[in-house]
């Protein structure tokens, strides 16, 4: 008995062990070396000497100016590109869910952006702005400095090409939350003499609440670790640089432009924290006003 | 309250005829049953009503005027849903005054009381600040009812609102909404498949099958006449048997059992009795005994005529019970059965 027990045991272990593997070799690993790693100066050159830096580094990271943009800039963004991609996506998605001829198509249109990856949205978007033959100076608008040069327009150009890519997986969402929506409890609404207006924002919006606020979190953390535009279309050379540099583009650059490793781990520590804080705020303030069905 | 008039109400879906020239007047503070299988097209029809269907032809009049372009929430009218469709956010409270907050008339202290009123009613009271989830199914249907009856709607619409309530509670409601209705006056259109339901609630009853009007009358008169072998054979529990039967030279034989005269042409039909019409007897039309059914006073027996047709015979507890598998004989007690063309499935009126 004892013994069967044993192999069964042993037959679990062996089937999780791959999952387990992968697990530990790229996640776990990494994520602990992080904190190590943040504790030292780390030279650009391989085989120099670290140096013990403590947590005195840290603190120098985090209360840097370049970092202190770049939280900002991250801020900034994610408050762009949730609200506007989260309501947006929800538009969307009612009004393709209308009983409308041909509707099809409009759906899948609107689901196309989130099967494109941001390097493909990037270059649309670089072709559209580009000062020089660009569709937006073809049709005579060419603002000094270019768009994504402006200190003032290019973090809002960003967030544009975030919410446009957003916006397909917030629409996908929504649409499969809209048709699962109790029928009869919407039809009642209409028969008890609610307006299709009064009806969207007491009876649909709370019974969405759940898929609502499942978007606004996933939404806020992907836009937290935004990279792919900062990469594509700004780069460490453009003027308005300090002014888009988002937090994971400040951790690539520790790591690539400006090579001190220590500095990139104390930063992706700082991006965690500031993850995990946004994400248990969102649970512990909006969750209460989600209403889990009957 | 109001009058409801279906003219000619036609519904299609795609090539679908779910509702077919439906023409039907009910009246002002009536209880009309609409009854029949699913997808005899019943929920459809009070469904243009609502207007959440519309008619693809024909029309609706509610107090004799046409609401083919009035959107549902100006209707006026209210309507409990099979599966109560209560707002899961709200509370009962809110869910009982949520058709008060949308008229134009904005009395908060007024429609608090009618609230309370209202849950009074229903003996909802003691649960106004609980939400939709914490309560028992039972609850949950007064609540719908409750969310029906508090503004004093032109007419009240009821899709099967019992269908998912177990037996016993099943009777109960059924007899406090025919007291409500009673007692409100209210023009009601319900409908359910349960023709024991029907029987027992509606001042009237309209019959459909396959999207068509059977027949409309009161529960007696579609018990003792109906129009068709349709009608005979839903209503009623169990519905009346129909034995196939011709007739040659004005004589109706049933599985070649001279049963009886009736002058006319030569013709083959269905002879409509009711179980209790039928008796057990020595000597009469050959059958043999599938089923036996004891009810406590009666005992119904399922049997078997020569070429398939089944009947059901109910006779009382203390008579002797046929043995299974045995043959047995039957006699028709009545005088009169009702006859029915086998081909049209129409009444065959006869004469005197």
């Amino acid at each position: 008995m004892r013994h069967h027990k044993l192999r069964e045991a042993a037959a679990a272990y062996a089937l999780i062990l791959p999952a387990l593997l992968l697990f530990g070799v790229f996640m776990l690993y990494p994520f602990v070396r992080n904190f190590d790693l943040a504790l030292y100066r780390v030279s650009p050159y391989p085989g120099l000497p670290v140096h013990w830096a403590g947590l005195a580094q840290f603190t120098s990271v985090i209360t840097s100016s370049a970092f202190v943009h770049s939280l900002i800039s991250t801020l900034l963004y994610t408050l762009m590109v949730v609200p506007v991609g989260v309501g947006l996506g929800l538009l969307l998605a009612v009004a393709a869910h209308q009983k409308l001829r041909g509707i099809g198509v409009y759906r899948v249109i609107f689901s196309t952006t989130a099967v494109s990856s941001v390097a493909v949205s990037a270059l649309i978007f670089g072709t559209f702005l580009n000062p020089v033959n660009g569709v937006l100076p073809s049709l005579g608008f060419s603002p000094n400095p270019p768009i994504l040069q402006s200190p003032t327009y290019a973090l809002p150009a960003m967030a544009i090409i975030g919410i446009w890519q957003f916006i397909g997986l917030s629409f996908i969402l929504f649409s499969a939350a809209l048709q699962s929506l109790p029928e009869e409890v919407l039809e009642a609404s209409l028969v008890d003499g609610a307006t299709p207006v009064r009806r969207f924002w007491g009876v649909t919006v709370p019974l969405l609440s759940p898929m609502i606020f499942y978007v606004v979190a996933i939404g806020t953390i992907s836009a937290l670790y935004t990279f792919g535009q900062m990469d594509l279309l700004i780069g460490p050379g453009a003027s308005s640089y300090t002014h888009t540099e988002t937090l994971s583009y400040f951790i690539y650059q520790a790591v690539t432009i400006n090579p001190n490793q220590g500095v990139a781990a104390c930063a992706a520590i700082a991006l965690f924290v500031l993850t995990a804080l946004i994400t248990f705020a969102q649970f512990r303030f909006l969750e209460k006003r989600v209403h889990y069905g009957a | 309250m109001a009058a409801v008039t279906f003219e000619a109400v036609t519904k299609k879906f795609g090539d679908v005829v779910v509702l077919d020239g439906f023409d039907l007047t009910v009246h002002d503070g009536e209880f009309l049953v609409l009854l029949g299988p699913s997808g005899c097209g019943k929920t459809t029809a009070l469904r243009t009503v609502a207007g959440l269907e519309s008619p693809t032809s024909g029309r609706v009049l509610i107090d004799a005027k046409a609401v083919d372009d009035i959107p549902p929430q100006k209707r006026d009218v209210a309507m409990v849903f099979q599966s109560y469709a209560l707002y899961p956010h709200m509370t009962v409270a809110k869910n009982i005054g949520y058709p008060l907050r949308h008229r134009r008339s904005n009395d908060q202290h007024g429609d608090e009381a009618r609230v309370r009123e209202v849950a009074e009613l229903l003996g909802l009271t003691p649960y106004l600040g609980r939400k939709p989830r914490d309560l028992s199914g039972g609850q949950r249907q007064r609540v719908a009812l409750a969310r029906a009856i508090v503004r004093d709607p032109k007419v009240f619409l009821m899709d099967e609102p019992l269908s998912n309530l177990d037996a016993s509670l099943r009777t109960q409601t059924r007899g406090e909404i025919v007291q409500l209705q009673r007692n409100l006056g209210a023009t009601t259109i319900y409908v359910t498949h349960d023709q024991v339901e029907a029987m027992t609630m509606g001042h009237r009853i309209a019959v459909l099958s396959d999207g068509r009007l059977q027949q409309v009358g009161t529960p007696e008169e579609l018990y003792e006449d109906p129009i068709n072998s349709f009608v005979a054979s839903f209503i009623g529990n169990p519905g009346m048997n129909l034995l196939p039967a011709h007739r040659r030279d004005n004589v109706i034989c049933i599985s070649d059992v001279a049963a009886m005269q009736v002058d006319g042409h030569d013709c083959d039909l269905h002879v409509g009795v009711r179980a209790e019409q039928l008796a057990l007897v020595g000597d009469g039309i050959p059958a043999s005994c599938l089923a036996v059914e004891a009810l406590g006073s009666e005992v119904q027996v399922l049997v078997e005529l020569a070429g398939g047709a089944k009947a059901i015979v109910r006779q009382p507890s203390t008579s002797p019970r046929p043995t299974l598998g045995g043959r047995v004989s039957l006699a028709l007690t009545t005088p009169q059965p009702l006859l029915f063309d086998m081909v049209t499935t129409e009444r065959i009126r006869v004469p005197g």
